[in-house]
């Protein structure tokens, strides 16, 4: 059947997208890792109480700004805000993919899920 | 605490949860959120932010060797994906409106039903006799390789299986972890599908359900860099180890084991939440 070999060629390549996407991240968090274990001595404190984390590294533009000065943390958080993003990358994929193939019922399903992570990014 | 101990202690600590969480497909959340908490101290909702990365990194992780066998069903997953992440994101919501220590009551419950939940032998299935008129519709039906044949299979109970998924997406988005236990429930027992096809499609769904309410516990500020780093290197490498030693051990001794502390903890969560201490 064509239909599920289109989906074993589909399935190869998020799987594959996944891998660098986790890979890439976890060498940014490496990274500033590395940098935030020599520039903090200590830190527990901070953590038993919630005040939540500062507003730069609260949203995608004040981690790049962050980032781009070589922060500590806005390193770290660069590197999780690429690991967050690889399951959307996988999924605009899979949903062009589908478009492809003419597949309008799981276009549909991709495009809701695509809009879903979307929003949960963008929106508070 | 001077912070390289603290992260060598959190970073031994997410590699055995990594470790223990993938080979009994309980996942790293259910160890590293009483960890962080009981242990250390930590608020829970830096907690569920750490936990919640990691989840997306294990899933991510270990979806490409799953994915190379040609277990997972894509269709099934992004199908059940629309039910997980508009849940997860209701999920995510709620956690805002709940307190601490009521989210820790239902943290140790659910803790709690999936351990007792995984100690139960597992059966495989191997389809239904025949599909459900939605299944055929929706085109859910697969193959899976068996003694290096493809084997078809039948999905059936769409609809009740669709439902049970937004439960474990709520959860997910509740709490932070990727409720793999539910997931698989809901495909295995009410699907009917395959128990390998299960669990590693419900595996490629986690991360996307982490995904829907990461962005949300971003924005709000549970996802503390200092903290979030050496648990997701940590869980990261324990779960890439596990998935490689998966295939060789028998794990029913370690699955009694991690289940027996998995529900030690439950019971200290559900202990200390009552109590109002979180």
């Amino acid at each position: 059947m064509p239909d599920k070999a289109a989906d074993h060629r589909l399935e190869q390549t998020l799987g594959r997208v996944l891998q660098i996407g986790v890979f890439t991240s976890a060498a940014v968090v490496g990274l500033g890792g590395v940098l935030l274990l020599a520039s903090r001595a200590y830190v527990t404190p901070l953590l038993t109480s919630f005040t939540g984390v500062r507003a730069p590294l609260r949203s995608v533009p004040g981690i790049l700004r962050g980032a781009a000065a070589f922060q500590p943390e806005a390193l770290v958080q660069l590197g999780l805000v690429l690991l967050i993003a690889t399951p959307l990358l996988r999924v605009v994929l899979s949903l062009f993919g589908f478009i492809r193939r003419r597949d309008w019922i799981y276009t549909t399903a991709s495009l809701i899920v695509t809009g879903v992570l979307v929003a949960g990014l963008i929106g508070r | 605490m001077p912070y390289p101990l603290f992260c060598l202690i959190l970073a031994c600590g997410s590699i055995l949860a990594g470790l223990l969480g993938s080979m009994t497909g309980l996942g790293g959340g259910v160890i590293i959120i009483p960890l962080l908490t009981l242990v250390f101290g930590v608020d829970i909702r830096y907690a569920i932010g750490a936990s919640l990365v990691s989840v997306i990194a294990t899933s991510s992780g270990a979806a490409a060797a799953y994915v190379r066998e040609g277990f997972t069903n894509i269709r099934v997953g992004i199908f059940l994906e629309v039910a997980t992440t508009l849940a997860a994101v209701g999920g995510a919501a709620l956690a805002g409106l709940l307190s601490p220590s009521i989210i820790a009551v239902v943290f140790g419950a659910v803790i709690f039903f999936s351990a007792i939940q995984s100690l139960q032998a597992q059966h495989d299935i191997s389809g239904a006799d025949r599909p459900d008129s939605l299944s055929v519709r929706l085109r859910l039906n697969g193959e899976y390789p068996v003694a290096g044949k493809m084997q078809p299979y039948n999905v059936t109970g769409v609809v009740p299986g669709f439902l049970l998924m937004a439960g474990a997406g709520l959860i997910s988005g509740l709490l932070g972890i990727g409720s793999g236990v539910v997931k698989v429930l809901a495909m295995d027992r009410i699907m009917r599908i395959p128990f390998k096809v299960s669990t590693t499609t419900s595996n490629f769904m986690i991360g996307v359900t982490a995904c829907a309410s990461a962005g949300i516990y971003l924005g709000r500020g549970y996802i503390e860099p200092a903290l979030a780093m050496p648990v997701m290197l940590g869980v990261l490498a324990g779960s890439l180890l596990g998935a490689r030693y998966l295939a060789r051990a028998r794990t029913v001794v370690l699955r009694r084991v991690f289940a027996a502390v998995v529900i030690l903890l439950a019971a200290e969560m559900i202990f200390n939440g009552l109590m109002g201490r979180f």
